[in-house]
């Protein structure tokens, strides 16, 4: 059989995305297991390299390379800022200099793969948008270039390393393999979560697979299918719907947002469940990424809880920074001798935090919604922080406390608002149908209207009751883990018997519950396009 | 010096029991916006300059880290 055309039928088979999902956890994850325990020592590294870009290559092709470049491009810096950190010849001065150059170098060279890869035809098109303003006629022909699988993640791993061998937070990987391996490890590389290098220690020590990972690693993918198949695939149907619907009133505005912040979370999450307890099948820990967000007391909160690695990132690399840099120094100097009070605190962490969520809106992706995503936070967050010693003292004042259960079901209500119309943003087709729904919500709130649609949205009875169970049982765990009970381990201590009984009838639930067949993408990973 | 890292501490927010708590970035009680202006005060009061790559949790989860940090950051920059 010709090479070409056996490569071309694995990628066409292997690309069809509803086939992804169910070759992920059939061949690729239990063939990479048992080759990689058959195999020892660092020829197991070797195993893990060849099924993640198998992975890669099965989803974006030739793309693959730019994952490889990327590996050798960010090894080869890595190494040449440590010979500068241990050059003493040069002086301190000098070698900071030197040193930051390289980085720049790095940062920049990363950032522009990026943007040529995922922006190009986002800034051409604006670009000819405000050339017209002005009368100068620009055409701008859209390249629709591929977008290598999950560039968005490994390019931010790839500017964290650099950035840490800089700050000689971490040593310079010596080994190319596992840089390879750590740029495309197939767990998670499609959505995360964001590894920092230093954390990834347990990707190169190749141990045998141990049976309590093996069992807690599949365990943990189970509970992220049925987030998965039970709630988000059950759902999405029907924020499709709605959001396509020719007419939208507030209550069918927030009808949509609500299904669909629901279908995020759980689609988000249990992907990220998923590449965890895949990663822990091989001894390899990856970091959470989310940690019971809708109890969070604010937005703010909410950040440190929501998509976790990718708000330590911002924080880390641009927050701190720029807060800490000359010119936000002296910005913040001049702001105190104009204002004079207490609101000048907030200047430097302003300019910062305006970065961060412009960062944060772009990394999504090319379009004006996810811009305005990021600038919505940045304006909560800082309303937040502004207010939040006057809204203690007016608590003080009622006699009550951020933890009188009023205080907190408030806190958790207009949280639960804020994330929906952040999402009624993020999801809506162009900003400006965005704001026609938000809109809505004060001027054309008819929840007859809404009640009609849910009757038509592609829902069925059966579907009603395995997202509502699905809802339930999430919510009763999250709730659980929040208050610190010790699910797992009660788990765990139940007699044999019931505990496997426990997890057939987990098993069977995502079976019987799940969403498949046609009309249901399995593989549409919400956050793999960012 | 630990005295006066203590006020800055308190000013910043009144409501941490900085003598007894040491996890106070490992489990989130400090935020960014209040570590940034704990090193801003900080770099003031000491003439020091405190950079990004210092902020971890061994150098900010107790006022002894955040004490031993100004007083090692004076140091070198002493030299």
């Amino acid at each position: 059989m010709d090479i070409e055309y056996f490569v071309d039928c694995i990628i066409k088979w292997w690309g069809d995305l509803s086939y992804t999902v169910w070759m992920y956890f059939a061949l690729l994850l239990p063939v990479s297991a048992f080759v990689y325990q058959i195999t020892r020592g660092n020829k197991r590294k070797t195993v893990l390299l060849i099924f993640s870009w198998f992975f890669f290559f099965s989803l974006s092709g030739i793309l693959l390379i730019t994952n490889i470049i990327t590996a050798v491009f960010v090894w080869i810096l890595g190494k040449k800022l440590e010979q500068i950190n241990s050059d003493k010849s040069i002086k301190r001065k000098a070698r900071k200099k030197k040193k930051k150059k390289t980085l720049v170098l790095g940062i920049i060279t990363l950032l522009l793969v990026l943007v040529v890869f995922k922006y190009l035809d986002f800034i051409g098109l604006n670009i000819v948008r405000i050339t017209q303003t002005i009368g100068v006629l620009f055409d701008w022909k859209m390249l629709n270039i591929i977008v290598p699988v999950g560039i968005s993640y490994y390019t931010l791993e790839a500017i964290a390393y650099l950035s840490d061998v800089y700050w000689e937070k971490t040593e310079a990987e010596k080994s190319l393999l596992n840089m390879f391996l750590f740029m495309a490890f197939f767990p998670k590389l499609i959505e995360g979560p964001i590894t920092r290098y230093n954390e990834a220690g347990s990707l190169f020590e190749c141990r045998d697979i141990a049976c309590y990972n093996l069992t807690t690693g599949y365990q943990r993918i189970l509970w992220g299918l049925f987030k998965k198949l039970v709630i988000a695939d059950q759902i999405a149907p029907a924020v499709n719907a709605l959001y396509e619907g020719e007419y939208m009133d507030g209550g069918v505005a927030l009808c949509s947002a609500l299904f669909f912040t629901i279908q995020e979370y759980m689609d988000f999450s249990g992907a990220i469940d998923i590449a965890i307890g895949s990663a822990r099948i091989f001894n390899v820990k990856l970091s959470e990424n989310f940690r019971q967000p809708f109890y969070a007391k604010n937005a703010s909160d909410f950040w440190r809880r929501w998509h976790i690695t990718l708000g330590t990132f911002f924080r880390d690399y641009i927050f701190y920074p720029i807060s800490l840099s000359k010119n936000a120094a002296k910005i913040s100097d001049k702001a105190r001798k104009i204002f004079r009070n207490s609101f000048a605190r907030y200047t430097t962490p302003a300019i910062a935090l305006f970065f961060v969520w412009l960062s944060n809106g772009l990394w999504h992706g090319p379009r004006w919604t996810y811009v305005f995503y990021g600038m919505y936070y940045f304006v909560l967050i800082m309303i937040e922080n502004i207010m939040e010693p006057m809204f203690l003292r007016l608590l003080e004042k009622l006699r009550l406390t951020e933890a009188s259960v009023p205080v907190r079901v408030f806190r958790y209500i207009k949280l639960l608002f804020i994330v929906m119309i952040g999402e009624m943003f993020f999801r809506a087709e162009t900003l400006g149908k965005g704001f026609e729904m938000f809109k809505s919500i004060f001027t054309d709130l008819r929840f007859d209207i809404m009640i009609n649609n849910l009757e038509n949205i592609n829902i069925d009875r059966y579907g009603y009751f395995a997202i509502v169970t699905g809802l339930i049982v999430v919510i009763t765990v999250e709730t659980l883990k929040e208050f610190g009970f010790p699910l797992r381990a009660k788990i765990e201590a139940l007699p044999v018997p019931v505990r496997f009984g426990f997890w057939y009838i987990c098993i069977f639930a995502v079976i019987i519950l799940g969403a498949y067949g046609t009309g249901y993408d399995a593989a549409d990973l919400i956050y793999a396009q960012f | 010096m630990r005295e006066k890292v203590l006020e800055i501490l308190y000013d910043i927010r009144s409501n941490i029991e900085y003598e007894t708590e040491t996890a106070l970035v490992t489990e989130n009680i400090l935020d960014s916006f209040d570590i940034i202006g704990i090193i801003s005060r900080l770099n003031d009061e000491f003439d020091i300059e405190i950079s990004a790559k210092e902020i971890t949790a061994v150098n900010f989860d107790s006022v002894d880290s955040i004490t031993a940090l100004v007083e090692r950051t004076a140091k070198e920059e002493a030299e």
